[in-house]
């Protein structure tokens, strides 16, 4: 008898997936071994039963009102958002936005993380990639966006929502860069490399020392003044 | 399915109640995936969540090619497939091989696992046992009924991984439902 066949020749072989001279091989082998016979005979069962799992599991019924809302937020954000407000509008929004950001602060520096915030995060990190693909030219540095080191869950949450304000401006401010100077684009530009620059830093120290409380209020205030340097720039930037 | 072209259409337009038409009909088939993908109820219920939430941010982007339940699915293995890299930045301790980790947890727990083949509640218990990668392999293939290519196609990894997986999902299967 030849060799016994492998268990990835008899998974191929049950999946259709082995052709030609390997297959009148492995059927030639199936024919005086029952060993292997018995071990397709598994596989086959195994995936019948896998295939007869029920399809449908009903998610838990208050399900659709959190998305709802979850819908409802994110539209009034995007159709209602800063892009389309008259530029009389901006200064609130950066009152709003510097509010949030003063709320933010406190949660990096008071709250204990909750198990809603670890949730939030999570959604939130999974969604932010799709919205940088919308990102135009203004951008911070990659570093800012994608952390390359992982952060206390607690500063994570509160940086996903800092990195949501300032992508809100940064879109309004790519909309709107071509009436800016040329000069002025460049100071721009040249002010937010070195706020993300700066928040880069505190980042990666507060990711060496996350207790850190002084750090953690650093890296906020950074991030703080990235988005006031970007509220004024948008301020500056007549609607188009 | 020719309601959910009309529903699309609507709920591409900002109309939330013709999304709700489209949730009720696929949520049933999504967080079944996801409750697998994921084997935990409550992580289960947030990657519903949102991939109904991103569904409905890319409905301009869904062209009706592809059959609503398949754009859904692909939202979903792309959104566990993130979480999953970004628990990985966030876990410098996890190592490529976390699978072959895993391999070994889940052939223990097989050891006290009921030995019915037949049982889909067994099978259901042993699917959630599997590392995460070889499960969602299992899953795809063997429950959803999608190719080899075309889990790779949804993944981004190449159709040889996915099948080595797979292989890996089964026999770990058998070994954890034998007696």
């Amino acid at each position: 008898m030849t060799n016994h066949l492998s268990f990835e020749q008899l998974g191929d072989l049950a999946d259709g997936a082995l052709h030609g001279a390997d297959e009148q091989a492995a059927r030639g082998h199936l024919r005086q071994c029952a060993d292997c016979s018995a071990r397709l005979a598994e596989i086959g069962a195994l995936a019948a039963g896998a295939a007869e799992l029920p399809r449908d599991i009903a998610p838990p019924g208050d399900l659709w009102s959190d998305i709802r809302q979850e819908l409802t937020s994110r539209r009034t954000a995007s159709a209602g958002g800063v892009a389309m407000w008259p530029t009389r509008h901006l200064a609130a929004a950066g009152i709003v936005i510097a509010i949030g950001s003063s709320a933010l602060t406190a949660l990096i520096l008071r709250a204990p993380p909750t198990r809603q915030q670890e949730a939030a995060q999570r959604m939130d990190a999974v969604a932010l990639p799709t919205r940088q693909v919308e990102q135009p030219d203004v951008q911070p540095a990659p570093s800012v966006e994608q952390p390359p080191v992982p952060l206390p869950a607690r500063l994570a949450s509160a940086e996903v929502r800092y990195a949501r304000s300032a992508g809100m401006l940064e879109r309004t401010l790519a909309e709107r860069r071509d009436s800016l100077a040329p000069s002025t684009v460049a100071t721009v530009e040249r002010s937010l490399r070195v706020a993300d620059s700066a928040i880069a830093e505190a980042r990666a120290a507060l990711a060496r020392d996350p207790a850190n409380r002084a750090l953690a209020a650093l890296f906020a205030s950074n991030y703080e003044r990235k988005i006031d340097l970007l509220r004024r720039a948008t301020e500056l930037a007549p609607r188009t | 399915m020719g309601g959910d072209e009309t529903l699309v259409a609507r709920a591409r337009r900002g109309d939330v109640d013709a999304f709700e038409a489209l949730y009720k009909a696929h949520a049933g088939r999504i967080h079944a995936l996801c409750l697998r993908l994921t084997a935990d109820p409550a992580h289960a219920r947030e990657l519903t969540q949102d991939v109904f939430v991103k569904a409905w941010e890319a409905l301009p982007e869904f062209r009706g090619d592809a059959s609503m339940t398949t754009w859904l699915h692909r939202i979903a293995v792309n959104a566990m497939l993130m979480e999953r890299r970004s628990s990985r930045r966030r876990d410098a301790r996890v190592s490529l091989a976390d699978d072959d980790a895993d391999d070994a947890s889940a052939a223990r727990q097989g050891s006290t696992a009921p030995p019915d083949v037949a049982s889909a509640i067994d099978l259901e218990r042993a699917v959630a046992t599997l590392p995460p990668g070889v499960r969602r392999a299992f899953v795809l293939h063997d429950v959803e009924g999608y190719s080899h290519d075309e889990i790779a196609d949804m993944t981004g990894l190449a159709a040889g991984t996915i099948r080595a997986q797979l292989h890996r999902a089964r026999q770990l299967l058998i070994r954890i439902l034998s007696p």
